[in-house]
């Protein structure tokens, strides 16, 4: 059972309708949060950092991914 | 072929048109004085005949002869009429041949025609002239020539009417000189203009400090010179700028990539340069970008797209994605909604805005500072308000701050490109709203959404 925020839930949503998939943070900006403008701050890294605080316990294999230089990507697979 | 054209010259006609109704006036007045001269005249004429009657005609009759025979002897000019006759109409003396049919008894001074023995001949004349019947049944007439007072008359139109011609002639010329002198003048200013146009920004159109009109226009199109000079220089310096800060990261990525080709050895020091090379081609690519969306929303592209939306739920969300930030740097992040409030407008623009907006306050926020967002009502506006606990802006940076790639000395460290608050300005602008920049301690920043006026058109469809 985990406790998610609604911004933290729709993160989650969107990254597992696209399991598998990389996605980059202008991606998740503009789709998430509707957010075009490509901001300086690590707005994504931020969310993203929380969620996976949440969803990847300690002891767990870590399921959100963070690619270096591109993004992030959820694997449902080993 | 100059002539028709300053015949055609506005000036010109102008002066046409006050020439002649200067000519018309100055008939009519002449007229008046003409008139009035000889009714004066005139009506001096009759008094003196009148006076003359009553005196001749209260003498005892023995005198009356020999006061007519000296009335007509005084008469250096030959201009008065006397005549003394009987009940019967014979006449006693003076020089009428016979009473004046036309003349009533005992009446005023009125205009006879009588005959008049001349050396050249007979001739009427008309005159003035009074009869009283007198003691013996006798009549006595007195009168005189009307003709000279009307010689007078004439010469006193004469004059006046030989002042007119000259006055008119002056009037047109004057016509014609100020006529020439503003098409030299627009000649002039034309000139000037096409170097202006040429490039010559820095000319300006000569006025000298009088106050006539086309002084007050040469100083306001100078000031409107002046205007463009600086914007086209801020441009130029914009675009300096731009060139600049596109090139930075490039260049960094340019000399990583060399660097990494000489000398990563294995395949993890090659990814790391690729990572950081990427890195500054996104912070290019995110500067280009945001150069589109700016030069989109300043050409009014989105304008169609407005809508109704609803600040208060607008508001939340840009507080939901900043939160997690804020609490990084255990700023306090508020939100304050009075009432939920809609405005007209492009929901994803103002949401960039406000975004940025946020973005700034949680940016310029010391540690464990606080930044509120509020939404409230003013007097006939909605008003979005964010506030930070940091320094705020000072009152010379406020007049900067809106400009492209202005980033305040405090924050050059920090990753932006400064573009945040000359894209809130943008957006606010499209949307007919304002943006307010408070100074001094805390920085503050609103954005004052006026209400849509009573008959308004409603907005465009989606294209």
């Amino acid at each position: 059972m985990i406790d998610l925020l609604p911004r933290e839930f729709r993160l989650l949503e969107y990254m597992m309708q696209r399991s598998d998939q990389l996605l980059t943070r202008a991606m998740l900006l503009e789709e998430v949060w509707n957010y075009k403008f490509i901001p300086a701050t690590n707005l994504v890294d931020v969310h993203m950092g929380r969620l996976r605080h949440k969803v990847d316990g300690p002891g767990e294999a870590p399921m959100i991914h963070n690619v270096r230089g591109s993004g992030f990507i959820l694997r449902t697979g080993p | 072929m100059r002539q028709p054209q300053f015949i055609r010259s506005t000036t010109f006609r102008w002066a046409l048109a006050v020439a002649g109704v200067l000519a018309i006036f100055v008939i009519v007045l002449f007229g008046f004085i003409y008139w009035k001269t000889d009714s004066y005249l005139i009506e001096r004429s009759d008094r003196m005949i009148a006076r003359q009657l009553h005196y001749v005609a209260a003498l005892p009759s023995v005198r009356q002869l020999d006061a007519i025979a000296q009335h007509l002897e005084q008469d250096s000019r030959s201009v008065q009429y006397a005549g003394l006759f009987g009940p019967d109409g014979r006449k006693i003396t003076g020089n009428l041949e016979k009473f004046p049919s036309d003349l009533k008894m005992n009446d005023s001074v009125q205009s006879v025609s009588v005959l008049r023995t001349l050396p050249a001949g007979p001739q009427t004349r008309v005159i003035r002239a009074i009869a009283q019947r007198v003691s013996d049944g006798n009549a006595l007439v007195i009168g005189r020539e009307v003709d000279e007072t009307r010689e007078i008359s004439h010469v006193v139109g004469q004059a006046l009417a030989l002042g007119l011609l000259p006055a008119f002639c002056l009037c047109l010329l004057a016509g014609a000189w100020l006529s020439m002198r503003a098409r030299m003048r627009v000649e002039e200013v034309n000139q000037r203009v096409q170097r202006i146009i040429a490039g010559n920004l820095r000319e300006r159109l000569p006025h000298r400090n009088v106050d006539e009109p086309f002084s007050k226009l040469a100083a306001i199109v100078n000031g409107m010179l002046d205007e463009m000079e600086t914007m086209i220089h801020a441009l130029a310096g914009v675009g300096n700028d731009i060139a600049h800060d596109l090139r930075t990261p490039l260049t960094r990525a340019r000399l990583t990539l060399e660097r990494g080709r000489t000398n990563a050895t294995s395949l993890e020091q090659l990814q790391t340069v690729v990572d950081k090379a990427i890195a500054n081609l996104d912070q290019s690519l995110s500067i280009i970008t945001a150069l589109l969306r700016l030069a989109e929303i300043e050409n009014s592209r989105r304008s169609a797209a407005f809508g109704s939306v609803p600040l208060h739920e607008m508001l939340r969300e840009v507080s939901d994605i900043y939160e997690p930030i804020a609490e990084n740097k255990n700023v306090d992040l508020r939100i304050e909604i009075a009432h939920p409030l809609t405005v007209l407008g492009d929901r994803d623009l103002l949401f960039e805005a406000v975004a940025n907006l946020v973005d700034n306050a949680v940016k310029f926020a010391p540690e464990g500072g606080k930044v509120d967002i509020e939404l409230i009502r003013g007097d006939d506006n909605t008003i979005v308000r964010v506030t930070d606990s940091g320094s705020g802006i000072t009152e010379q940076e406020r007049e900067v701050v809106l400009r492209r790639f202005y980033r305040s000395e405090k924050m050059r460290s920090t990753p932006g490109v400064g573009l945040g608050l000359n894209l809130v300005a943008a957006i606010v602008k499209l949307h007919g709203f304002r943006l307010v920049i408070h100074s001094g301690p805390g920085g503050r920043m609103e954005i004052i959404c006026p209400d849509p006026r009573p008959s308004r058109v409603a907005p465009a469809t989606k294209t």
